[in-house]
């Protein structure tokens, strides 16, 4: 047999398994009555390497909607690995995301492209040190800027 | 049927090479195929009433490859090195090309993701992206055409290259940034994917080119040797020349300086002739009327005439030319695993990039784009390039290397069975010895007479005889100068000779004999019967010269040992190799030579036709055995052996059985030879382990799989990494980043990259074999020059 047709038998049978795994595997059972409609509004603070707020709770299956404004000058990006987010989030910019907290757990919620620190004096710095803000003296950047999704269980019900 | 080794052009990867041999065999009347990358040559095989070569190029060509038909071939040398330069510039070109457009989008990424600098998507109001765009289009599609090209034929005839890879992976970073940055806002388009990959195997490429010139350089120095005319006499004129024009039986004329220009025999004058560019003998041999003389050697002082007997492609450069050429096509068995290996690697490839991808998109439970991120990481990292440059590019270094040293190694098993040898079993007369005897004493009986004039008189009968041994006395007597004349001859057969020699002007009666004609001629020998018996001891023919019937001398003959032959042995057996001397000649004699040479092992008295059938008893004590001769009688034993090696000087029958020939008469090559096999093969499998090792452990890397075990949760790490993390400090902090990160495309490219310049460079270091001899002479050299100054010093 052709050796292309035999690979794209094979490819075929294991997309058609993994499909058929994630069916049946699939405990989420985030259906439209189970979850509500959740907003948030999320800043990346200028200078600051911080999203504000820092911790967001849903509960299971909610519907979220993230609006992210960034007030920098240059780029961030928002990423929550755990439901495959990774989204960019450009200068001054706003996005809005939207997902089913269709998984369960405290997963990090973070800038997903590499946006500098504020030890780089190109930042508007005096002395090499922020001036104003919550952080001023600490130096800040791209790994700091990290926060925490929270999705808890519905009261009750048990998956 | 047709035996043909032809040019291929257009061969950019291992894969291509198996993608000729294997569609080409399965052509009505093709009977056998070798192709090899590293020398970009095809050794063919076929049946002429079934298929012309017409064909198999125009078939050839369908693939996207170019067989040198030799009706189209460009001989000259200049043409060839200028089609070559061709070639090197517009690989260079294309790398050039490639790195002036990609560098600004490979300047950005590795700034903002190596350096941590700000993400700056915009410049005056335009989105970067807009620009990346447009910059990696005519990278990815025109300047990258060649790898569809060859990915599109490659899959019309049911092959998958490494073309297919490249085009996959490029293709899918490309795709996915362009429709992610226009309709799904990505935080990480794959821009410098496309670009940078294709920049780095572009490079990779022109190495390559460059290498591959490199290792095929020895040939084409060989063939600049050639004189570009030659003097010839026609019809008593002396005219110049083309060397294309001389034909067999010419008279060619040499004056002091020039090259000798083809094959042949001195039939005037004598010279010392320089043969170093063909036999690899440092030192001028003397060449007189009757001596034979190499095409391309340079004639050093005299002038002289000779007949041409061998022109054109029958030269023996031209024949060295050629067999340096066939060994460099031929494939390795070593290569048949890798062969086999590269062949389902692309399959297997694909089928791991679609398990890479389910794994996270069905059974992780992530969105599309990320399992796709995953699947291009792998089709990327995953080029088999450096895994089919191993073993070429080792065995055309190393085979180019040992031709420098003239050695010649009928292809890559030859390399591969030298490396397996542990008995090295040596005809004696002919490749440990000269093979004609010469006189080694000259035992004076009398005082009262001068050696030189006995030497003389003895020489001057000699002429007379036929006798083998006559030769030997008379060469004796020619190292003296002058000579006698024959006034009356006779010679007495199995006793020796009497004659009368006309001397300075004298009259002498001159007898060369044995012990029998002595007891006919009632001399009284016994008083000498102690000298004679020492002598006859070292396995040496004494005869007894007498002089108007008085014992004068002692003559006695013998082969004597190659120059170097001790000192090849000596290296044999450091080597660890048990080394067997064969020959036909008695026990006793055997010894002598044997205990000279300091060989241990002997089997004597061996008829040449139980030669085989003796190295076949070796091979049944489980030895692998290398046998070395020169004969004729030797060929069916160099068949036999595991491996055979043919002296140069000897019959062209043994030099064709042989798959290792000794370009001069040196047995120090045979330990070169060994020693060089061992290095390349040693080399090919440093390469196979890197370029394996390389691709096993950077798919799962690739495909995310370490995240199994660095991370508990999406994103969120495993505790000893976190152990890691606080306790190292810097060093824990970057480990962390890389165990949390998945290999992204664009280093994959460069860690690919890297790993096939690597094995090049790895392959290259051949180059630097010294042989031990040349070693020890280089530091006796070294240590002439530095003794002056120690007694300074003092």
């Amino acid at each position: 047999m052709n050796k292309f047709a035999i690979i794209g038998i094979v490819l075929v049978a294991i997309l058609t398994g993994g499909f058929i795994y994630k069916q049946s595997t699939d405990t989420d059972n985030c259906s439209a009555d189970n979850g509500k409609d959740v907003a948030f509004t999320v800043y990346s603070k200028k200078l600051e390497w911080k999203f504000e707020p820092e911790s967001i709770s849903v509960k299971k299956c909610d519907r979220v909607s993230l609006t992210v404004i960034n007030e920098d000058n240059f780029d961030h990006g928002v990423a929550i690995d755990a439901f495959g987010i990774s989204q960019r989030l450009p200068a001054n910019g706003t996005i809005n995301i939207d997902f089913v907290a269709s998984k369960e757990g405290e997963f990090p919620f973070y800038c997903s492209v590499s946006c500098s620190t504020s030890e780089n004096p190109s930042f508007g710095l005096k002395n090499g040190k922020v001036e104003t803000g919550t952080y001023a003296g600490t130096v800040r950047g791209h790994f700091e800027q990290i926060g925490k999704f929270i999705v808890t269980l519905v009261n009750g019900t048990t998956n | 049927m047709t035996k043909l080794v032809l040019k291929v052009k257009g061969m950019h990867c291992a894969s291509c090479a198996i993608l000729i041999d294997k569609l080409l065999i399965k052509q009505a009347g093709v009977i056998a195929v070798s192709t090899s990358y590293g020398a970009q040559k095809v050794a063919l095989e076929f049946d002429e009433a079934k298929i012309s070569l017409e064909q198999i190029d125009a078939f050839v060509n369908k693939l996207g490859y170019d067989v040198i038909r030799p009706d189209e071939a460009s001989n000259s040398i200049e043409e060839e090195e200028a089609a070559e330069e061709n070639e090197l510039r517009l690989a260079k070109r294309r790398v050039v090309a490639a790195f002036a457009i990609a560098s600004p989008i490979i300047a950005y990424y590795m700034g903002v993701h190596m350096f941590n600098l700000p993400h700056v998507h915009q410049i005056w109001g335009i989105d970067l992206n807009y620009i990346y765009w447009i910059l990696s289009t005519p990278i990815q599609f025109v300047i990258a055409w060649p790898f569809y090209r060859n990915a599109y034929s490659a899959i019309r005839i049911g092959a998958a290259n490494m073309d297919v890879l490249v085009v996959l992976g490029t293709t899918a970073a490309y795709l996915y940034s362009m429709l992610g940055f226009l309709f799904f806002n990505i935080d990480h388009p794959f821009w410098e994917s496309s670009a940078a990959l294709i920049s780095f195997i572009l490079l990779g490429r022109y190495v390559e080119v460059v290498a591959k010139g490199r290792a095929s350089s020895a040939i084409k120095e060989l063939l600049k040797l050639e004189a570009k005319d030659a003097h010839v006499e026609r019809d008593g004129k002396e005219v110049t020349i083309l060397l294309e024009e001389l034909i067999e039986g010419d008279i060619v004329i040499v004056k002091p300086g020039e090259k000798v220009p083809v094959d042949g025999t001195i039939i005037e004058g004598e010279t010392h002739i320089d043969e170093k560019v063909v036999t690899g003998e440092s030192f001028p041999v003397k060449r007189k009327s009757g001596d034979e003389v190499i095409g391309a050697t340079v004639n050093l002082e005299g002038r002289f005439k000779f007949k041409a007997t061998k022109v054109g492609k029958d030269t023996l450069l031209n024949q060295i030319v050629r067999m340096v050429e066939e060994a460099q096509a031929k494939r390795a068995p070593v290569q048949d695993l890798v062969d086999k290996v590269s062949e389902y690697f692309v399959p297997v490839v694909v089928i791991l990039s679609v398990l890479t991808f389910v794994g996270w998109v069905f059974i992780a439970d992530l969105p599309v784009k990320a399992g796709m991120l995953r699947m291009i990481a792998v089709l990327v990292i995953s080029c088999p390039c450096a895994m089919g440059l191993a073993t070429p590019t080792a065995l055309v270094v190393g085979i180019g290397r040992a031709a420098k040293f003239g050695i010649i190694l009928k292809g890559g098993e030859a390399l591969e069975k030298a490396y397996k040898v542990n008995t090295v079993a040596l005809d004696k007369t002919g490749t440990l010895t000269i093979g004609k005897p010469i006189v080694t004493d000259f035992v004076l009986l009398d005082e009262s007479v001068r050696e030189e004039d006995m030497a003389i008189l003895a020489a001057s009968a000699e002429m007379g005889s036929e006798h083998p041994l006559a030769r030997a006395v008379i060469e004796h007597g020619k190292k003296f100068g002058g000579v006698g004349e024959i006034k009356k001859f006779e010679g007495i057969q199995g006793m020796g000779i009497r004659a009368d020699i006309a001397y300075n002007k004298k009259s002498y009666n001159v007898v060369i004999g044995n012990m029998m004609y002595m007891k006919q001629l009632k001399i009284d020998a016994q008083i000498y019967i102690k000298k004679l018996e020492t002598l006859q001891e070292q396995a040496k023919t004494v005869v007894f010269l007498l002089v108007n019937n008085k014992p004068i001398a002692l003559i006695a003959m013998a082969d004597t040992l190659k120059p170097y032959a001790k000192e090849a042995i000596a290296e044999l057996k450091k080597m660890g190799k048990k080394v067997i001397m064969i020959t036909g000649d008695n026990e006793k004699t055997a010894r002598a030579i044997a205990r000279e040479v300091g060989i241990d092992d002997i089997l004597a008295e061996v008829l040449p036709q139980d030669k085989a059938a003796t190295v076949k008893k070796l091979q049944s004590e489980g030895r692998n055995v290398a046998m070395v001769g020169d004969g004729i009688n030797d060929s069916p034993a160099l068949a036999q052996a595991n491996l055979g090696i043919a002296i140069g000087s000897g019959s062209d029958v043994a030099i064709e059985t042989g798959e290792i020939i000794l370009v001069k008469d040196d047995l120090r090559d045979v330990a070169i030879a060994m020693q060089l096999s061992r290095k390349t093969i040693v080399k090919v499998w440093q390469n196979l382990f890197w370029a394996f090792f390389y691709n096993v452990a950077a798919i799962p890397v690739a495909a995310g799989a370490h995240l199994l075990i660095t991370q508990v949760s999406f994103g969120i790490a495993a505790p000893w990494i976190i152990a890691i993390q606080q306790n190292y400090g810097a060093i824990g902090q970057i480990f962390y980043n890389i165990s949390q990160a998945t290999l992204r495309p664009e280093i994959a490219g460069f860690a690919m990259a890297f790993s096939s310049v690597s094995v090049v460079a790895n392959s290259m270091t051949l180059r630097s074999y010294v042989p031990p001899a040349e070693k020890e002479s280089r530091r006796v050299e070294a240590l002439k020059k530095k003794a002056p100054t120690l007694e300074i010093k003092k």
